[in-house]
């Protein structure tokens, strides 16, 4: 597998663990995608809409930081 | 004997294609055959003859007509070979975890149509053929506006058609496989 596409990392396989195990298609039938789209976001090769990203945390019960973070690559001005 | 109530897969299960992506490939490779064949039979019939005698909108609507056809086939054919493919994957490795003999709990893929990725990928790719598409455009108004024969107005629609397509379709892979 190539470099990843984005600068969002996630917590979210963490996360599946720590909820007794949830398997990615549970989790995509919770939020309404395909596993292909969570295995996809787990693996950092697609940012999910702000949306999908809030209703991932929702599943979790997180805040949205505790399971996406933004590596920037140059400080902001 | 009870019916086993389906469940999900597991993680460590094979991961299918959706039925979006599927449908990608297989437009993919319906345009690439049905186009090759209706140019090459241009071709063909253009090194035997002036191109205002050349019939060519039979052969295109045909073709169309097949690209159309082919992929929906297609897209149900890879759809069916899947599903029988994972079956004897997940029995495989039923089997392999000590359950010799054990009926496997049948498999339920939750394929939501088009999701949010789907969406995504769809809006890049149609950017890409529309980028196409316009340069054709301005090609086949040049071509009218020289008065040129209506066989190379025609076909040139066809031929940037077809690049769009090819342009679509690998984008969409490109960012199925990839990521973005």
């Amino acid at each position: 597998m190539g470099p990843k596409p984005t600068s969002v990392t996630n917590r979210i396989r963490t996360l599946r663990v720590e909820a007794g195990e949830m398997t990615q298609a549970e989790l995509a039938r919770r939020i309404g995608v395909t596993r292909q789209t969570v295995i996809a976001i787990e693996h950092g090769r697609y940012s999910p809409s702000l949306e999908l990203a809030f209703q991932i945390a929702h599943v979790f019960g997180r805040p949205l930081d505790d399971v996406f973070q933004y590596e920037a690559t140059e400080a902001l001005p | 004997m009870d019916d086993a109530e389906p469940r999900l897969p597991d993680d460590d299960e094979p991961v299918p294609m959706t039925m979006n992506e599927r449908t990608v490939w297989a437009y993919l490779v319906t345009v690439i055959i049905t186009s090759g064949v209706y140019l090459t039979l241009m071709v063909t019939r253009l090194a035997g003859g002036p191109a205002g005698q050349i019939a060519w909108v039979g052969p295109m609507l045909w073709t169309i007509g097949a690209s159309v056809v082919g992929t929906i086939v297609l897209t149900i054919a890879g759809t069916i070979t899947g599903t029988i493919s994972g079956t004897i994957a997940r029995s495989i490795t039923s089997a392999r975890r000590g359950a010799p003999g054990e009926v496997p709990v049948p498999v339920v893929e939750i394929d939501t149509g088009s999701d949010a990725r789907d969406k995504e990928i769809d809006l890049i790719g149609d950017r890409a053929l529309v980028g196409v598409l316009g340069a054709g455009f301005v090609g086949a108004l040049v071509l009218a506006m020289l008065d040129a024969d209506t066989f190379w107005i025609g076909n040139l629609l066809f031929v940037v058609g077809t690049i769009g397509a090819i342009v679509e379709t690998t984008t969409k892979i490109r960012l199925y496989r990839r990521g973005f």
